[in-house]
Formats: C-alpha cells, structure tokens, sequence
C-alpha cells in the first residue's frame, strides 16, 4: 500500500523563491524514509506541503490516498518539526490532554493513551510538571509523546535527534524503528544526520536546493553513485589508495606493491557509506563549506 | 466547524494569558486605575475641595446646561461631578475593552507565534475557520467579562463614596445601559479586528501591542471633544457609535478571514 505520492510536486514562495521542484516520489506503507539534504534543500517544505499546511504552486501529492490539503490527512498522520515547540507554562499531563482534544480523543482514551506514552518515555513521575522545567532530550520526548497521541499511520520528523545526547538520540531511533517495524507506521524522516538515516531507513532520498537528486535503498544508491570502490595499502614507510573495480585486483595490486619491495602492514577495502553518496549527490552546504 | 476544538484553543489561550505576568499585568492594572482609582480620586478630591477652586472651573462650568440632570444633585460641584463621571470619562472606559482584547489577541496570536508553539498547533487536524474562531472568541469574551469586571469597580466605588458623602447614587444614567451591553462588546470587537491585521504581518508580542494600540486615540479625541462642548453623549449615540463600530469590525474580520490561512500565518513565522 502506498502511505505517501507527489507528482511533479513544486514550491514556490512570494518572491519567487523556488523551495521545492518537480518532487516526485513513493512511499510504502511501514517503510521509513529518509529525506536527506542539507540545511535550505527543502525538507521543511516538503514535510509542509505533504502534511496541509502549505499548498503547492505546482504538481500534488496524497498522502493515505487523500489530496495532502484533506483535513483527515492532518487526523492520520502526525508532525514532529524541529522548531515546533508546546506550551511551556502548561504541565505535560496538560499539553497532551490539551492535543489529545485537537485530536478528537475522548477524556478517557486520552487519559489512558498519555499514562501508556509517558511511560513509554520514562516520564509518568514527571506528567505534573511544567514543560518549561525540562532539558532538551525530556522535551523531546513529551514531544514524540505528542505526535503519538492519536496512534499516527505516517509519522512527519524533521530532524527528531537535533540537541539530543547520544543516549537520548539512540532512544529516540529505536522507538521510530519500532513503531515503523511493530505497528506499520511509515516514517517520512527529514534529516542530515546521516549515521541516525543509516541505521534506520529502508529508502533513501537525497534532495539538494529544491530538486530530487536520487533516491532507492542504500544499495541501490550505492551501486548507482559509486562506481570505483578503493583499497588503501599501508606499508612501513607510506600509505596509498588504489581505486578497483572488481576485486580480484586486489592480489595484483598487493602483489605489484610488494615487488617494489615495500613491506606492507595493513591491507583495508574501503567500502563506500552513505556518507560518501551524499557528499558525491548532494554536495556540502554552505554552512558545512565554511 | 469542531467546537471542541474550539473550546479546547480558547482554554489554552485564557490558561496562557493568566500565567503570563507581561499579559495579566495590564489586564487587571488598566482597569483598577481607569475604572476605580482615578475616578474615585477625582470624586473624593472634588467632595473635599469644591471645584470652584479648581483652576478652569468656569470653562467646564459651561457644560452644565448642555445635560438634563437630576434635580437631586446639590450643586455645581455635584452637577459637574455628575457630568464628567456618567458621560465625559465613557470613552475612558471603552480603553478597557480595547487593551483587554489587543492585548490577549495580540498574545494568543502573534505571542504564540514567538514562542514556537503555533507551528504545532497548525499541523493538527483544526481547521482555518476553527482557528480563527477559537483565537477571536478566546480574546473577546475574556476582553468583554474584564470590562465588565471594571464597570462593575466603577459602580460600587464611585456610588459607595458619593453615597457616603451625599446619600444618594453618583452613576444613575442610562446610558451606561447601552455602554455595558453594546459598546464594550463592540469595543472589545474593535480592538480585536486591529490586532486580527497587525497579527499577520508582526514578528513579536511587543511589535503587534505597540501597532495596535494607535486605536486608543479616537477614544482619548472623544474625551476632549467633550470637555470642549462639542458633544454631548447621549444613550442613543452610545447605540449608534456601537453598531457602527460593530459594523466595522464585522467588515475588517470578514475581509481578513480569507487570508488567515494556516500557509500565510505559518510563513510569517
């Protein structure tokens, strides 16, 4: 079943600024999907534009077999936003009550659903609490609690790790896998955390200034982008890379060294991650230039 | 149109206007000093020392014979007494209303728009029209119960101190009738709608209070247009001025509805 479609989907803001252009792609139901690009590529955008809240300047996209613009997409699917915050002058018990009602939960599921996820979270000691009180990583929790709320079919996160500490962040992966892996929930993960994309998404896409630059599954990406792969050769005086293409080259290479009379220490094959499809495809931002 | 949704919004707005010093603070100090304080300085200083040492006091003297009042009244004191608290000091009160309702739209909207919380808000299932309508009502009701709040201090103190002194009530005109029940909702309505367009365009609490606030000035002209004798309030004026002003918020919040998509108010985040 397909959970997410755009067709030629297109952006563009007063101004003429073009955020997103001719995006078009497919999401499985229960899949989690990367959506990688660096800062200003347009996943913000993205994730505005399937979710409702912005309408396209061009193209459409559906989202559960609705047009993105139905209320009902906004009732199944929920949006985690990096800059999106809840209200800090309320307790948590009364922000998710609170969305528990914007979500048409009846008191009673409401009450039972925020003790099942503040336990989930490790937070149940703390749902009287104001949210103003809490670090970073507690935040996020309550937050994730909150796009939780109403048991999502798609789940929007815009980089759901940021300010998190390692523990915290590897919390947070897991419980997406889960849900992704237990409840069938597809993920739509906007990120430029790539160790965090590597270790949990099925179908990768890589978007830079706007426009789709790829998009398959690591392996498919990887066999797409990178065509040379690369041994480095240590020996006791240097080290040297030597680019391949099938790999038993590997001995002639080896061999060809040795017969310079060099003492080699450490054979590696370098294979490729998705780091290195990213910086090929995608490029580094500016920030990360500077 | 989710008016659980609704109600759910107006009570996190109200909720957020009572635990936020920089909003509360201007809601209750406003109309204490408006309502109560300055007037009933003003009754207690004329009382103790009678206006015809007050310096002026044959300018607004003149007044007198362009009001119908009470026989009862003892004097020229009284008369102007009389005068100032039940007619020239209405469009006083009326900044009541206006800084309640800008001020928590203002908070409501624009605040919540600072403090990242809007964005959340929007990508729930609410509806644009359920939006605005839980954003308006959640700032005239409570702006409309605050001015009443305030006529309520009036009434009490200013006739408790007038009645001690003379035996009867200072504030029996009807034209507060009208005041209470048309012109603080149109009012509150008013303050409202300004707020309503400077939201869409200002970044902060501070930004959107500053500009909105320009609309207490016709209020403070019609305060001195009546000191200077050229109008007398009347009930009937009171009806009219409030279904106009009614009228013209109607027209500005009609106008604006369209625009207040949840895409125009999210990219002016």
């Amino acid at each position: 079943m397909i959970a997410v479609q755009t067709d030629g989907l297109t952006k563009v803001f007063p101004g003429g600024i073009t955020a997103v252009e001719d995006l078009t792609l497919q999401i499985e139901q229960g899949q989690i999907f990367g959506f990688l690009g660096p800062n200003g590529a347009g996943k913000t955008t993205t994730i505005r534009l399937l979710n409702g809240t912005l309408l396209p300047s061009g193209g459409s996209s559906s989202v559960l077999g609705r047009d993105s613009r139905d209320e009902e997409v906004r009732s199944r699917t929920a949006t985690l936003a990096e800059e999106a915050k809840m209200y800090e002058h309320m307790s948590v018990r009364q922000n998710l009550r609170f969305f528990a009602r914007m979500y048409g939960l009846s008191a009673t599921d409401a009450e039972t659903r925020i003790r099942e996820l503040l336990e989930r979270m490790r937070l149940w000691e703390k749902r009287e609490a104001k949210l103003g009180s809490f670090s970073t990583g507690m935040k996020k929790r309550v937050y994730l609690a909150r796009t939780l709320l109403h048991r999502p079919e798609i789940l929007f996160l815009d980089e759901p790790t940021s300010g998190l500490d390692p523990e915290a962040a590897g919390q947070v992966t897991d419980l997406i896998r889960t849900l992704a892996r237990e409840q069938g929930v597809s993920v739509f993960l906007c990120t430029h955390n790539l160790v965090l994309a590597e270790r949990i998404c099925d179908v990768f896409a890589l978007l830079r200034q706007g426009r789709l630059q790829a998009v398959g599954s690591k392996q498919q990406l990887l066999e797409n982008t990178l065509e040379d792969k690369r041994v480095r050769i240590r020996t006791l005086g240097s080290t040297a890379l030597h680019s391949f293409t099938r790999e038993d080259e590997i001995d002639r290479i080896v061999r060809e060294q040795q017969g310079r009379g060099e003492k080699i220490v450490e054979v590696q094959i370098l294979r490729p991650s998705l780091e290195d499809v990213y910086f090929r495809t995608v490029g580094r931002s500016e920030d990360e230039l500077e | 149109m989710n008016w659980n949704r609704v109600r759910a919004i107006m009570g996190k707005d109200i909720r957020s206007v009572s635990s936020s010093k920089m909003v509360l603070l201007p809601i209750v100090i406003v109309p204490l000093l408006l309502c109560v304080l300055v007037p009933a300085a003003i009754l207690l200083m004329a009382l103790r020392f009678d206006t015809v040492f007050i310096s002026g006091v044959d300018y607004v003297e003149r007044l007198i014979p362009m009001y119908s009042l009470p026989d009862t009244l003892p004097g020229p004191t009284d008369q102007i007494m009389y005068i100032f608290l039940n007619f020239t000091f209405l469009p006083l009160f009326m900044l009541v209303p206006i800084m309640a309702s800008s001020v928590i739209a203002s908070d409501s909207i624009v605040g919540e728009k600072e403090r990242k919380t809007l964005e959340t808000l929007l990508y729930t299932p609410v509806t644009n029209r359920e939006f605005l309508v839980a954003k308006l009502l959640g700032a005239f009701v409570p702006a409309v119960l605050v001015s009443w709040g305030g006529f309520a201090g009036y009434f009490v103190v200013l006739n408790l101190i007038y009645w001690t002194a003379r035996g009867m009530l200072i504030l029996q005109s009807w034209i507060w009738l009208p005041a209470i029940l048309l012109l603080s909702p149109a009012v509150s309505a008013l303050g409202l709608s300004v707020t309503l367009i400077v939201s869409l365009k200002a970044k902060t609490y501070m930004e959107a209070q500053q500009t909105a606030g320009v609309i207490v000035l016709p209020f403070i002209l019609l305060i001195v247009v009546q000191i200077a004798g050229l109008l007398t309030f009347k009930p009937l004026y009171v009806v009219g001025l409030s279904i106009a002003l009614g009228l013209v918020s109607y027209w500005i919040v009609a106008r604006l509805a369209p625009r207040f998509t949840r895409e125009a108010i999210i990219t002016t985040l």
